[in-house]
């Protein structure tokens, strides 16, 4: 509802709307960002760039859904496009930047906390494709068919994929118990 | 632990500090694409086409009621100093087309809040949305079910039908305006003034005498109504807006805006189980042969006396609650906190709350457990049931004040 509303101020030129949705948001996007690439500067830049092309687009926008899983699937996407054109395929990022602080990246402006550092460790060993389903529908609570929808794909490869993330999960967080 | 389970645990406990560099960055650039995009689009305005999102027939603002009864009284009012006159007729003819309002209003404690509604065929309204950012309150208002949203509190209420005291008073609020007009051609004087802002200026007519009395601005232009405020009201229960700053009309509405989630982890309470109880003869006590002060003075000097005695089967024969003991006991302690009240002092004198649509207010002092005195409002409702008049306690008014 709350969003509805500052969607449509957007729409009709509040600035302070905009910025009231991104302060509602930010650390939101960025853990799910944090998770899903495990590199601090890339999701970084995917929450940059979402909000930047979100504002971009309001005079526009048509708000049909929520407001959140909108924003979520976006940064998914973006995080995709980001670690494809790193690495021409998408992989986790795990060795491109340390996910912890860094004191010799002074560029660096998010911390993570140790929950955020085990939970991107673990989606990293999954393929990005699982590990955005399972991020996508944990975290940001949006159910097979819409995540479908946004991918593009059907809701049975969505729940598949769901699926066999899971099971992996499952061996991955055991290993790490037994450790 | 399943790992759905350890995954959830870990996203919950997942959090990130964020330095203001950060923020500056994606803000600025943000901000400058927001700027540049409304340049752009500016730019290729072309005529606005108003988006009828309601397929409701066509409806008027309740303001017209007012003015409807003006011209029945055959009311062609004008300052002879300005040219252009101006007739009632016009901005019927002009409310005659209007499906939605967006209003910036205040009610009578000054907060400022926001409200949109789509008119039934009568002028009333039938869906509204309201929000109140100083009290984080959200009111969605649908013919089928409300909701009463405290974000703060993170507790709903829901009830069948529209939502209970709340357009009812402000369809009234103009209701009796009308009677104010109609009893002398008198009561309503029209004159132009400057507006506020722009070159443009505004028509104002001065209504009501007596009891009751707007100003009501409209726009030379399109002869709608872009603003009331009230001038001088009767106190009654429930007339919570005393400003209509900014009246909007045919805006689009926001998307899914009278649509209302329940977010999670609120407490839901029923308000139609509430009302049942109010008006139940059963519950309160008589006030036969009393006035109102002294039926308020019984009424909470039992109701004190079972909160102090913790009888709260006392307690829910005087102010009747839907929910369990165990429930009742939270509740009050969330409302008292670490001290509950230990002796009743006194009472003050029963008034009327604009904001309040339950009923009068009855200040109570109270002596507490901590041994200060805090000042309690409770909420009397007077009712007559089948020829027998008697009185309930139908809620707190805002929380306790500690007094010297």
């Amino acid at each position: 509802m709350e969003d509805a509303i500052l969607v449509f101020k957007c729409r009709q030129g509040s600035r302070d709307a905009l910025r009231r949705i991104y302060e509602k948001y930010r650390d939101y996007l960025l853990v799910l960002a944090v998770a899903l690439c495990h590199n601090k500067s890339s999701a970084e830049d995917a929450v940059h760039d979402v909000f930047v092309n979100f504002a971009e687009k309001t005079t526009d926008f048509k708000l049909t859904g929520s407001l959140k899983s909108y924003l979520s699937t976006c940064v998914a996407n973006r995080i995709r496009d980001i670690m494809k054109s790193k690495h021409g395929r998408a992989v986790p990022l795990e060795d491109d930047c340390p996910l912890v602080s860094d004191a010799d990246e002074p560029s660096r402006t998010i911390i993570c906390n140790e929950e955020l550092q085990q939970l991107s460790a673990a989606l990293a060993k999954l393929p990005y494709e699982q590990s955005e389903v399972i991020a996508l529908h944990i975290y940001g609570k949006m159910k097979f068919a819409a995540i479908a929808k946004s991918l593009g794909v059907s809701a049975n490869t969505v729940k598949g994929r769901y699926r066999y993330g899971i099971n992996k999960l499952r061996l991955i967080l055991n290993d790490e118990v037994q450790k | 632990m399943k790992p759905a389970e350890k995954i959830k645990k870990l996203f919950t406990k997942s959090s990130v500090k964020v330095c203001s560099d950060f923020d500056t960055r994606i803000l600025n650039n943000a901000l400058t694409a927001f700027e540049k995009s409304r340049e752009s689009k500016s730019a290729q305005l072309q005529p606005s086409v108003w988006r009828i999102i309601m397929k409701s027939s066509i409806t008027k603002l309740a303001v017209a009621a007012v003015l409807v009864i003006a011209a029945v009284i055959s009311v062609t009012l004008l300052n002879k100093s300005v040219t252009p006159t101006y007739a009632f007729e016009q901005t019927i003819e002009a409310l005659k087309n209007t499906r939605t309002v967006h209003m910036f209003c205040r009610d009578w404690d000054g907060k400022k809040f926001e409200m949109w509604m789509t008119l039934d065929s009568q002028g009333y309204p039938e869906y509204c949305y309201s929000y109140w950012p100083d009290y984080e309150v959200t009111n969605v208002s649908t013919p089928t079910v409300s909701y009463q949203y405290n974000k703060k509190m993170n507790q709903v209420s829901v009830n069948k039908g529209k939502l209970y005291h709340f357009d009812v008073q402000f369809d009234r609020m103009f209701e009796d305006l009308q009677k104010e007009v109609q009893k002398s051609e008198s009561n309503v004087k029209v004159y132009r003034e400057a507006a506020s802002s722009g070159s443009k200026s505004l028509i104002v007519a001065i209504c009501g005498e007596g009891d009751e009395s707007w100003k009501v601005f409209i726009d030379p232009e399109t002869k709608l109504p872009v603003g009331l405020h009230c001038l001088k009201s009767r106190n009654r229960p429930g007339d919570f807006i005393r400003d209509f700053d900014e009246i909007r009309f045919d805006e689009e509405l926001p998307a899914g805006i009278f649509e209302f989630q329940i977010p999670e982890g609120a407490t839901v309470s029923n308000i139609d189980d509430a009302e049942k109880r109010l008006s139940d003869p059963n519950n309160g006590i008589s006030t036969e042969g009393l006035t109102e002060q002294q039926a308020a003075e019984q009424i909470a000097g039992q109701y004190w006396r079972a909160i102090i005695d913790k009888d709260l089967e006392k307690a829910k024969k005087v102010y009747p609650r839907t929910n369990s003991d165990e429930e009742v006991e939270k509740k009050y302690q969330k409302y008292f906190g670490d001290y509950f009240p230990s002796e009743y002092v006194e009472s003050g004198k029963l008034y009327v709350e604009h904001n309040c649509g339950l009923g009068k207010v009855l200040p109570c002092i109270l002596m507490f457990e901590d041994g200060r005195k805090r000042e309690v409002k409770i909420i009397i409702r007077f009712r007559n049931i089948d020829g027998k008049s008697s009185c309930v306690i139908a809620g707190h008014f805002g929380y306790p004040v500690e007094i010297d």
